[in-house]
C-alpha cells in the first residue's frame, strides 16, 4: 500500500485563507515600477539615436560643404581661417544640441516617485 | 466568456483566466491583479514547501512579473496555475544557476516549519525526499494536479513521474512508520 495518510495530504494542500492583498499590491507595484523603468529606458534610447543621427547629419553636411572648390582653395591658402571657421561651426552645433536637450527636459512631465511598499 | 470556450484548444474551466490574461496582455493591470489574487495562494504554498519560505515569495513575485510580460502567450490549453507554476519553476532554476548556494537540494524542513503538528510532520517527511519526489508529491497529492501536468512541469516522462510519486509515497510511509527506505 503506498497511499499517504489523509492528514498529510491535507497538510500538503494549499492553506485555506483569503487572498493576500499585501502580496498582490507588492506585485502590482513592481509591475508599475518595471513598466516605468522600461518607458524611461526607451525614451533614453530614442534620445541617443536622435542625437546620433543629428551628429551624423551635421558631420555629413560639414564634409559636403568642405568639398566645395572655393572653400578648399580658401583652406589651402589660409589654414588659420579654416581652423577658426571649423571651431565656430562646432561651437554652434554644441550650443544647438545643448539647447535642444534643455528644451526637451523642460517639456517632459515631472517624474513621479515610485514606491514599492 | 462563451466566445472563448468555443475557441479551439481552450480547456473548459480556463475561460475566465484566459479572458483575464488577454486583458492583461493588453495592459490591463486590474485584470492581472485579479489573476495574482486568484493564484498566489497555491503557488506560494507550493514554492514554500519546495524551496522554503524565505525564497518562495521572491520566486513568486518574479514568476508573476514574467507571467505579466508573457500574458499574450497564455492560450488556455493548460490551466493558468500549471502555466504559472512552470514559469515559477524556471525562475527557481535561474536563481539556482545565478546563486551557487541556492539550496534547492536542501530539505526544506528547517526553512519552512509550519506551526501545526501536521505541518511539522510534513516538513519532516518532505525533507526525506529528493526535490523531484517532493515536487511531484506536493502537486499530485496536495494540489490535485494530474500526473500529466506534473510530468510536464518536471520535464519527465509520464511513466517516470508516476513511479516518482509512488516512490515518494512509499518513502513517506516508511518515514511515518519509523523505518528506513534506502
Amino acid at each position: 500500500m503506498t497511499d499517504v495518510p489523509e492528514s498529510i495530504r491535507a497538510a500538503l494542500a494549499p492553506p485555506r485563507r483569503a487572498p493576500d492583498r499585501g502580496f498582490v499590491l507588492k506585485v502590482t507595484a513592481r509591475l508599475r515600477f518595471e513598466q516605468q523603468a522600461r518607458l524611461l529606458r526607451r525614451a533614453a534610447l530614442r534620445q541617443i539615436v536622435a542625437q546620433g543621427l543629428a551628429l551624423a547629419a551635421t558631420a555629413a553636411g560639414l564634409w559636403w560643404i568642405w568639398q566645395a572648390p572655393d572653400l578648399a582653395r580658401i583652406a589651402a591658402e589660409s589654414p588659420d581661417l579654416a581652423l577658426v571657421a571649423i571651431g565656430a561651426v562646432l561651437s554652434a552645433t554644441t550650443l544647438l544640441i545643448a539647447a535642444s536637450r534643455r528644451r526637451g527636459r523642460r517639456g517632459r512631465p515631472a517624474r513621479r516617485a515610485i514606491s514599492t511598499t | 466568456m462563451r466566445w472563448l470556450s468555443g475557441r479551439a484548444g481552450v480547456k473548459p474551466g480556463n475561460e475566465v483566466d484566459l479572458a483575464l490574461a488577454r486583458r492583461a496582455a493588453g495592459g490591463d493591470e486590474a485584470a492581472f491583479a485579479m489573476l495574482v489574487e486568484a493564484h498566489e495562494r497555491p503557488l506560494r504554498a507550493f514554492l514554500s514547501r519546495q524551496f522554503g519560505e524565505d525564497d518562495a515569495d521572491d520566486i513568486a513575485q518574479d514568476a508573476f512579473l514574467k507571467a505579466w510580460r508573457r500574458s499574450a502567450s497564455f492560450d488556455g490549453r493548460a490551466r493558468y496555475a500549471t502555466w504559472l507554476t512552470r514559469i515559477a519553476w524556471n525562475c527557481a532554476i535561474d536563481r539556482r544557476r545565478a546563486r551557487r548556494d541556492w539550496p534547492v537540494d536542501t530539505p526544506p524542513e528547517a526553512r519552512s516549519v509550519a506551526p501545526s503538528e501536521a505541518g511539522a510532520e510534513v516538513g519532516r517527511l518532505l525533507s526525506a525526499l529528493t526535490p523531484q519526489e517532493r515536487a511531484s508529491l506536493i502537486l499530485c497529492e496536495g494540489h490535485g494536479w494530474t500526473h500529466g501536468e506534473a510530468a510536464e512541469l518536471l520535464a519527465m516522462p509520464l511513466g517516470t513521474l508516476k513511479s516518482t510519486v509512488a516512490r515518494a509515497k512509499a518513502r513517506c510511509r516508511a518515514t511515518i512508520s519509523g523505518g528506513t527506505n534506502d
